[in-house]
């Protein structure tokens, strides 16, 4: 997946080695494990992504999450994720 | 315990609470902010955490709560400062450790939580229901 630049309200789901693909992360990407962060937002650009989900979910609440590094600011592997499927509604 | 977020950033603290936080060099905060909820919105702590040597308190992440995020704690004032009788300590195979329900010490509980694992899920139900029921009764018996 590629890099992208996220913007909104962050939130900080899990940071270093409480993060489960950290070693992946930190292999694939370099850095450290404690500079690895998993985020997630609600004001994400670029906004076709934003549109894509909401019309993929006909309507359905999204989130972002994706994994920081806090070091380079590098943002990686961003994914729409429905809240009604975290949840378990779904 | 809860907390009523009152900061916005770690920009707008004052400098009494600026002193309290932990700069690591190198390292950039840059999810330390409450913007995820309106000031003064008012949260159950379900766990307290260190990360980079900043106190977090575990929160569930607002509007639905269906998973948890870290608030920096400086960011916030407590409102209730009683200690749940579901806290245990936890600490991980990796020094990291953790004060909250037993359940947390399962490996990497809040990923696994937020990427909508079933079992998780149905604990992390059960764990709010927990705590809101004990500050109903625990306010009752006040």
């Amino acid at each position: 997946m590629g890099e992208a630049t996220v913007a909104g309200a962050h939130r900080l789901i899990a940071s270093g080695p409480a993060i489960r693909d950290v070693g992946r992360l930190t292999a694939q990407y370099g850095r450290q494990a404690v500079d690895w962060v998993k985020l997630s937002t609600r004001g994400v650009s670029p906004s076709a992504l934003q549109s894509y989900a909401q019309q993929a979910g006909r309507g359905a609440k999204i989130e972002i999450h994706y994994y920081g590094n806090k070091a380079t600011e590098l943002v990686v592997e961003l994914k729409s994720v429905f809240s009604s499927v975290i949840q378990g509604k779904f | 315990m809860k907390v009523k977020s009152r900061f916005r950033s770690i920009e707008a603290l004052p400098p009494d609470r600026a002193k309290l936080l932990s700069r690591q060099e190198g390292s950039h905060l840059f999810p330390w902010n409450t913007k995820f909820a309106p000031l003064g919105t008012e949260f159950i702590v379900y766990g307290i955490e260190f990360v980079e040597g900043n106190l977090c308190y575990r929160i569930g992440n607002p509007p639905q709560e269906a998973y948890t995020i870290l608030g920096l704690a400086v960011l916030f004032d407590v409102t209730d400062p009683r200690v749940s009788r579901h806290w245990e300590f936890h600490v991980g195979s990796d020094g990291w450790f953790t004060l909250g329900p037993s359940s947390w010490s399962i490996e990497f509980y809040h990923d696994r939580l937020s990427d909508g694992e079933p079992e998780l899920v149905d604990d992390f139900a059960s764990i709010k229901k927990r705590f809101a029921e004990e500050y109903f009764s625990a306010n009752r018996d006040d």
